[in-house]
């Protein structure tokens, strides 16, 4: 029995997984490679068994064991497409019929190998919206995260990362999510999760992050003034454009829906605040308007 | 009218709408209540349209608004702009290459760290660094902006720099010209350039302003002849 159908129970650190690959099955005209690459949680170490070398992957965190089968890159054509489309409306059989083939096709190809990515992970997060488990989710290039504004400069704005929000596994199967693969921003039925950050904001522990003025909005970047964008205290949702130094992460609201989620008139003497337009919020209860980059809502 | 008014205190205004806030008068953002935050007189001026509310009062810490006329020491020159302080240990503000007369991207300005400049608040945002400009921006001249060269700074509270700067009745500098002759740019960030032909006529004129401020009015002539009499009579 290959390694990824195996069930296991639960994975301490130290404990050992599976091997770097193995040999699945056989027919007369291949033989299939299964490959296993570490993922979050699993390192791949080297061992020495009766004088001979070899390397297995390794937990080395608390969690349970994931296997997930990386897709082979195939750029999908416009009959891939079209197929989908009609399988939708095509009966179960037919379905099956389509599945077939497609398994036949992938089996006709030259590459033999099928890799499965290892991870470990806390089964209690699963599932959470908002988890502590930020050390293991880092930012990185693309990622959408919320942070606050902490000083604003004519140039730029500087904020402190306080929450990555994680890519959604669709619970129901993609029944309720709309859109392919991507999620509505704040809510939706494919709601995202949140990894929050622990460090405190003020040790300056938090990741900080600048919003060059350029960086603002898509339209128009030469005539951004920050000050009618931002102001210290609001909660922005932005994405990682680059890691930048070491120091600063460089994000980016010049999408639709990135921009000020949150924020209070008066720099957070008024009240809470909501967005009217992109670039406009009002405060209910006196009616005052301050401009912003707003994140469309929904 | 003119009361003495604590942080607080309700203001005399009768019109509720229209009310333009002036310096010491805060309106709270969630209650909307109008109320001064600062101790002093109470001002309140009214026109056909507004009232305009404010509390005169007295402060040495400068505060930047916008098209106050200060005297600014250059503390750091970058690639596009000038660092200025306008007071000590209160935050820079910054003075751009562009705001001087016939200023354009190739020829730079030509002051250095340690210069004074009369200038002009352009901007005041307070979450931002305060902006400063050497040019009128409506005219484009230098309408007596720029480098202040030579002469000395008295330093005096931010009360009595508006005193000397707004009230045409306050005797001091017509007095002051009858003994010295001598130019005077006045900040509203409490500093005042003086600048005489004659060094000891200079520090006299800065001595006296100094000493004034703490003074009524008319012990001004005896605080000119003694900070005269003493230097002039002094053997250098």
């Amino acid at each position: 029995m290959a390694f990824h159908a195996k069930n296991y129970p639960v994975a301490y650190p130290g404990q050992l997984l599976c091997p770097t690959f193995e040999l699945g099955e056989k027919t007369e005209t291949f033989q299939e490679i299964i490959r296993y690459v570490p993922g979050n949680g699993v390192t791949d170490e080297e061992y020495e068994v009766n004088g001979q070398k070899m390397r297995a992957l390794t937990a080395t965190v608390l969690g349970e064991v994931r296997f997930l089968e990386q897709v082979l890159q195939t750029v999908p054509t416009d009959e891939d497409q079209s197929k989908d489309e009609k399988d939708i409306g095509a009966s179960k059989a037919e379905l099956e019929q389509g599945k077939e083939e497609q398994e036949e096709e992938d089996k006709g190809e030259d590459n033999p190998e099928k890799v499965f990515i290892v991870t470990v992970a806390d089964s209690n997060l699963a599932g959470k919206h908002v988890t502590e488990d930020f050390a293991n989710n880092l930012p990185r290039e693309g990622s959408i995260v919320l942070a606050r504004i902490t000083r604003i400069s004519s140039q730029r704005a500087n904020v402190e990362i306080l929450a990555l929000e994680n890519k959604t596994i669709p619970v129901d199967s993609g029944v309720g999510s709309n859109g392919a693969g991507v999620t509505a921003p704040g809510g939706g039925s494919a709601a995202a999760t949140l990894s929050v950050s622990q460090a405190a904001a003020d040790l300056g522990e938090t990741f900080k992050g600048i919003i060059s003025a350029r960086d603002v909005r898509a339209t128009d970047r030469d005539r951004v003034k920050i000050m009618e964008s931002f102001r210290p205290g609001d909660i922005v949702r932005a994405q990682v454009i680059s890691l930048g130094d070491g120091s600063n992460y460089h994000l980016s609201t010049a999408r639709n829906d990135l921009g000020v989620v949150f924020a209070r008139a008066f720099n957070g003497a008024g009240g809470l605040m909501y967005a009217i337009d992109w670039q406009t919020m009002v405060a209910p209860n006196t009616g005052f308007m301050e401009s912003r980059k707003c994140a469309k809502p929904f | 009218m003119d009361s003495l008014i604590l942080p607080g205190d309700k203001f005399h205004v009768e019109r509720q709408e229209n009310v333009v806030l002036g310096p010491g008068a805060y309106c709270d953002p969630k209650s909307q209540k109008l109320q001064p935050v600062n101790a002093g007189i109470e001002v309140s001026r009214e026109s056909k349209k507004n009232v305009f509310v404010h509390v005169e009062f007295n402060s040495k810490r400068y505060i930047p608004a916008v098209g106050d006329l200060v005297v600014g020491l250059i503390t750091g020159s970058y690639s596009d702009s000038y660092k200025v302080s306008l007071e000590s240990f209160s935050t820079p503000v910054t003075l751009s290459y562009m705001a001087f007369p016939n200023a354009s991207k190739k020829n730079r300005p030509t002051l250095k760290v340690g210069d004074l400049v009369y200038a002009r608040v352009a901007k005041a945002d307070k979450e931002l660094e305060a902006e400063i400009e050497c040019v009128d921006s409506t005219t484009g001249k230098d309408a007596g902006f720029g480098l202040l060269e030579g002469g000395n700074v008295a330093e005096v509270s931010l009360a009595y720099s508006r005193e000397l700067a707004f009230n045409s009745e306050y005797e001091l500098l017509p007095l002051l010209a009858k003994t010295a002759q001598f130019e005077v740019a006045i900040g509203i960030n409490g500093k005042v350039w003086i600048k005489c032909d004659d060094v000891r006529h200079a520090l006299a004129c800065k001595l006296t302003i100094e000493e004034c401020q703490h003074h009524k009015s008319a012990e001004h002539k005896s605080i000119i002849a003694k900070n005269f009499k003493s230097l002039l009579n002094s053997k250098d």
